[in-house]
Formats: C-alpha cells, sequence, structure tokens
C-alpha cells in the first residue's frame, strides 16, 4: 500500500527573528514521520497551494501571531483564511487568508490542507529567535510529525 | 463634507500595496493642503547590518531586503563593487545576471498587474473574485510568474533571496541543457506577456494627466537594467554611479521617512513607465509592436493609471530577451574573477522592477564596509506619488466614501510601491484642515 505523499510548505524568513522558526523546524523533521516533500518557499503564492495541494495532502508550517509564543496551534487551512484567530507573520506579498482564498478560486481541495503554526513574539528584522519559541521548537517538531504520520494514510513507502 | 468633518478611511484592500504605511490627506476648500504617505522602510534597517562585512556577504544580506526584487539588491552592489575595485566580468556571466534580472521583472511585473492591480481596473475587490470571475486570467499570471521564479531558480540557486552573485561572477554558471526546458517555456511566456498587453491595453484608465519629471536609466545599445547613464526628461545625463550629484534625501517632517529629490528641490517618477518614456526606443521590437497596438503610447507618458500597460510591456520584453540570451549562451571557462579590495565608495544604480534603485558603500583598504546608503525606488517616487495624490484628490472627494476610497487605492497601486520597501496594510485618513 503507497501512502499519500505529504507536502510541507514551509514559509518564514530567518533574518527575522521568530518567523524563522518554521524553516528551523523543518531542518530537522523527525527521520521516522510520513513520507513528504519538503518546498521552503519562504512567502506563500497561490500557486504553490494549487501544485501542492493537487499532489496529495498539504502542511503549511508558519510562526503565527496571536497565541502564547512557543505554543503550537493547528488549524484545517480552510480556516486561515478567516479573520481573527491566529495569524501567520510572515511578510508575504499577499495576506494569507487572501492566498488561501486564491488557491481554493483556482481549484485547490482546502481540505487536503493543514496549518501548523508557532506562536512568536519577534519578527524584525535581524531579531534573534526568542527563548519562548527555541524551548518551544522540540514541541512543535513533534506536532509536525505526529501529523505526517497520522493523515497521511499508511507508513508503507 | 461638512467643514468640521473629520473622516477616516481604513483601505483593507490595500494589503494589494505591498508593505505597511499609512495616507494622511488635509483638505481645505475642497482642495488638498497636505498628502503625506508614510512607508515602512527596511532598507534603513540594512545600511546599519552591512556595516563591517565583506562585499560578499554584504551580496547575501541585501538580498534578504525583499522578498518580490532580491536580484535588483543583489546585482546594484555588485556593480557598485565591481565598479570601485576594477572588475570585468565574462561576457558570458554578464548575460546571466541580465537573465537574472528577466526573470525579476517577469515575476514581479506578474505579480503586480494579475493578483494586485488588474482588479482595480475591473471593479473586483481583490484577484480572489476576479479568479472566481475568469479562472484563466489569474492563472496565465500566476504562469507567468512561475516562469520568471524558474529563471531565478536555475540561475540564482533558488527563487527567494537567490545564492548564485557574488563580485567578481557567479557561484556557478549554468550548463547550457539546465536553461532548455527554460527556454521553451519563454516562447510560451512571451505570448501570454502578449496577451497580457491586449488585456490591460483595453482596460479604462481614469483620466489623470499630468506631466512629471521622469527618471530612468539609458544604456546605448539596451533596455535598461543593469547598466547605463541616469537621465531624466528634462535632459539630465549622468553615470549610473553619480547618482548623488543630481539628487538628495530629506527628512521629512514628522516623520522618520526619507524623500529623494532633485537637488533643486523638484519630485520625480521612477520605474517601468519612465523607462518606457526615456529608453522605449530600446525594447525588445515584440514589445515595441504591442506597445504601438494598444494605441496607448502617448497617454502612457502622462496618465499613471496607465502604468499597468508599461509593466505588461516590459512583460513582453523581459520574456522576450530571456529567450535570446538563452539562444546565444555559451557557458563560461569560469563563472567568476579574481578580485583585490580597493578603499573607497563603490556606488551604483541598476533598474529595479519599480524603478531606479541606488547603492553607495563606503569600504576600508581591506573591502571592509564602513558606512553604507541604500536608496530604493519606493522612497524616491514618494514625493510624487504625493504630489499627485494632491493632484487626484479634489476629483474624487465628492464621490461615496467607498468609491473615493476605491479611487485612491487603485491611483496608489499604479506606482507598485514595494514590499519590505513600502508596505501590511494602508490606513487613509481625510482630514478637513480647520479655517
Amino acid at each position: 500500500m503507497t501512502a499519500a505523499r505529504w507536502t510541507v510548505l514551509v514559509l518564514g524568513d530567518a533574518m527575522r527573528g521568530d518567523d524563522g522558526a518554521a524553516l528551523l523546524a523543518a531542518d530537522n523533521l523527525d527521520a521516522t514521520a510520513a513520507p513528504h516533500t519538503i518546498r521552503r518557499v519562504g512567502m506563500l503564492g497561490p500557486e504553490d497551494l494549487v501544485t501542492a495541494l493537487a499532489d496529495g495532502p498539504c502542511l503549511v508550517l508558519d510562526a503565527v501571531r496571536g497565541i502564547t509564543p512557543g505554543d503550537v496551534v493547528e488549524l484545517p487551512l480552510d480556516r486561515v483564511a478567516d479573520a481573527g484567530g491566529p495569524q501567520p507573520a510572515s511578510s508575504h506579498a499577499l495576506p494569507a487568508g487572501t492566498i488561501v482564498r486564491l488557491a481554493e478560486a483556482l481549484g485547490a481541495r482546502l481540505e487536503a490542507g493543514t496549518f501548523l503554526g508557532i506562536g512568536g513574539e519577534r519578527f524584525e528584522l535581524g531579531d534573534p529567535i526568542s527563548p519562548a519559541v527555541r524551548r518551544g521548537l522540540a514541541g512543535y517538531k513533534r506536532a509536525i510529525a505526529r501529523r505526517l504520520g497520522t493523515t497521511g494514510g499508511s507508513r508503507c513507502a | 463634507m461638512h467643514a468640521t468633518d473629520e473622516r477616516t478611511y481604513h483601505v483593507d484592500e490595500l494589503t494589494r500595496v505591498e508593505g505597511e504605511g499609512s495616507l494622511h490627506l488635509r483638505v481645505r476648500d475642497g482642495e488638498v493642503v497636505e498628502a503625506r504617505l508614510r512607508i515602512f522602510e527596511a532598507p534603513r534597517f540594512f545600511e546599519r547590518i552591512v556595516v563591517g562585512r565583506t562585499p560578499d556577504e554584504v551580496i547575501d544580506i541585501v538580498a534578504r531586503i525583499c522578498g518580490i526584487c532580491p536580484i535588483a539588491y543583489q546585482l546594484t552592489a555588485v556593480h557598485a563593487f565591481e565598479h570601485l575595485f576594477g572588475v570585468d566580468v565574462d561576457p558570458q556571466v554578464r548575460s546571466l545576471r541580465r537573465l537574472l534580472y528577466c526573470g525579476e521583472w517577469i515575476e514581479s511585473h506578474a505579480l503586480h498587474v494579475y493578483l494586485l492591480h488588474a482588479p482595480d481596473f475591473l471593479g473586483l475587490p481583490s484577484a480572489i473574485e476576479l479568479a472566481q470571475l475568469d479562472r484563466a486570467i489569474v492563472e496565465r499570471g500566476l504562469r507567468l510568474k512561475k516562469i520568471g521564479n524558474e529563471i531565478l531558480t536555475i540561475v540564482g540557486g533558488r527563487p527567494i533571496h537567490p545564492v548564485s552573485l557574488r563580485v567578481g561572477g557567479l557561484y556557478r554558471a549554468p550548463r547550457p541543457s539546465e536553461l532548455a526546458g527554460l527556454r521553451r517555456e519563454l516562447d510560451e511566456a512571451r505570448e501570454l506577456a502578449l496577451e497580457t498587453v491586449r488585456m490591460v491595453a483595453a482596460f479604462d484608465a481614469p483620466a489623470f494627466a499630468a506631466r512629471r519629471l521622469l527618471v530612468s536609466l539609458r544604456h546605448p545599445d539596451e533596455y535598461p537594467m543593469n547598466e547605463g547613464r541616469i537621465v531624466s526628461s528634462d535632459g539630465l545625463d549622468l553615470p549610473a554611479h553619480d547618482w548623488e550629484d543630481a539628487f538628495r534625501e530629506e527628512q521629512v517632517e514628522g516623520t522618520s521617512a526619507l524623500h529623494a529629490r532633485t537637488h533643486g528641490g523638484e519630485a520625480y517618477l521612477l520605474g517601468p513607465t519612465a523607462r518606457i518614456a526615456l529608453a522605449g526606443d530600446l525594447l525588445h521590437p515584440l514589445a515595441r509592436e504591442a506597445l504601438a497596438a494598444s494605441g496607448q503610447a502617448d497617454e502612457l507618458a502622462t496618465n499613471v493609471f496607465r502604468s499597468i500597460l508599461a509593466r505588461a510591456v516590459e512583460l513582453v520584453h523581459a520574456t522576450a530577451e530571456a529567450a535570446e540570451l538563452i539562444d546565444a549562451y555559451r557557458r563560461p571557462a569560469q563563472p567568476a574573477v579574481a578580485w583585490q579590495p580597493v578603499a573607497g565608495s563603490a556606488t551604483w544604480a541598476t533598474e529595479a522592477p519599480r524603478g531606479l534603485l541606488f547603492h553607495r558603500y563606503d569600504v576600508d583598504e581591506a573591502g571592509i564596509v564602513r558606512k553604507a546608503r541604500i536608496v530604493p525606488p519606493t522612497s524616491q517616487n514618494q514625493a510624487a506619488i504625493e504630489a499627485d495624490l494632491a493632484r487626484f484628490a479634489p476629483t474624487v472627494l465628492d464621490l461615496p466614501h467607498e468609491e473615493a476610497t476605491r479611487r485612491f487605492a487603485q491611483l496608489i497601486r499604479s506606482y507598485d510601491p514595494c514590499i519590505s520597501c513600502a508596505a501590511h496594510f494602508l490606513d487613509l485618513r481625510i482630514e478637513e484642515a480647520p479655517q
């Protein structure tokens, strides 16, 4: 049996403090996680989601504002487009909600997408990763591995 | 409007202006007495963090200024250092750098034309509604953007914050076979770009004629990208490294922003409109033909709402030139030449998608940067944008709130303010000044 291969879209900018948290987490994912392809896209574009969701399940990783720094939040991708709640913090060319809705209008199956974020507190250029996010990274990586390992289907490669 | 009213417009759609800022208009007797556009300027931060760094470290650092136009920041710095150090690069390296610039223009212009600006002309709130109305239009824009991205990926190493550029050349020159697939895609991109010109030429644009001082680079043989002389519509003509001889930056009262003006105090406009006005004869023949067929070549120089056409025409140019560069490409024997640092001021200007970008690095005898100055196109355009907003405002202030807001937003987007160099949302405030 072949598992659906996950596409992991990693957002953020390593020079903007906690905005680089998802990049750090993706660098050392649990080797036992289900089959996946990592794409470090920095700034999310609708085409990234359309392409990823056409191939199978998609996990979007980013730092967020609106929750305790270091905490992890998991949302169906569809919810990212909603106003309020935790919002991705990366300096995307278009707001994340707009990108998600645009991808949906272009035929992306949002139900196959999941957003997994880590709360951040420092997002200015030149900021270091905050202590709270550094402490939360291990839990973030576990959450990523758990998501890849549970919803992506069988681990048979 | 009542004399004592203060009206505040929150223009959330201006998330489609990339960055963070606000616009404040003061109105007296129906006339705008002050228009102030506040923009967050990331490059100012970078002027500090490059101090103490080597030239090649600077090239990597300045790529981070902007996720949309990293090549412009990198190439301006590369040329500045190479000019000071007396470095001559292989002609094929020069071609690859020009190919990179084509990729960045394609990506940036496609993003702006299709996802940011076109919805304004079609009376739609955003590209989401545009995709719902006509999915093929948005898919065309995304396809163009993707091809631009692929140029950056293959030649620059990756699409965001490319890593191939260095002082003296490139870290690696691609094999011709690596460019073959891209070459086929550029044929498709050229056709999509021509279709883009036809689409935007059919848009109705608000009538807004104004003569502005236009400034761009001009090269004797090529459409301006990374080399040439700085020229203007009033006859200025000086080397690309002598920007400071004609322009200055000044602190704007009540803000932390610096605005650029001529030494005579004049505001000026950069970008595709200025490039076509000052160097349109050097466009690729296909782009020239497309512009002529639009029937709007004359209006382009005076009506900034037509800047969307200028970007579309430059899409044709960039796709056509990129294909020709690949056809003529031969892998250089060495991707880079050695260089020795020289103490002095490294200065240069190139044409970012949004217009002329100037860098200056004062370096010591070891090549270490001691002082830096980065003047992005958005801050150079800012005074011209404010002047245009003041001119334009009386024509829309009597319109319903929502429509006036939409028109202001459309005008601001016409200048394509840059993401890291400009704004995430724009807070538009119109205040009736006391008598």
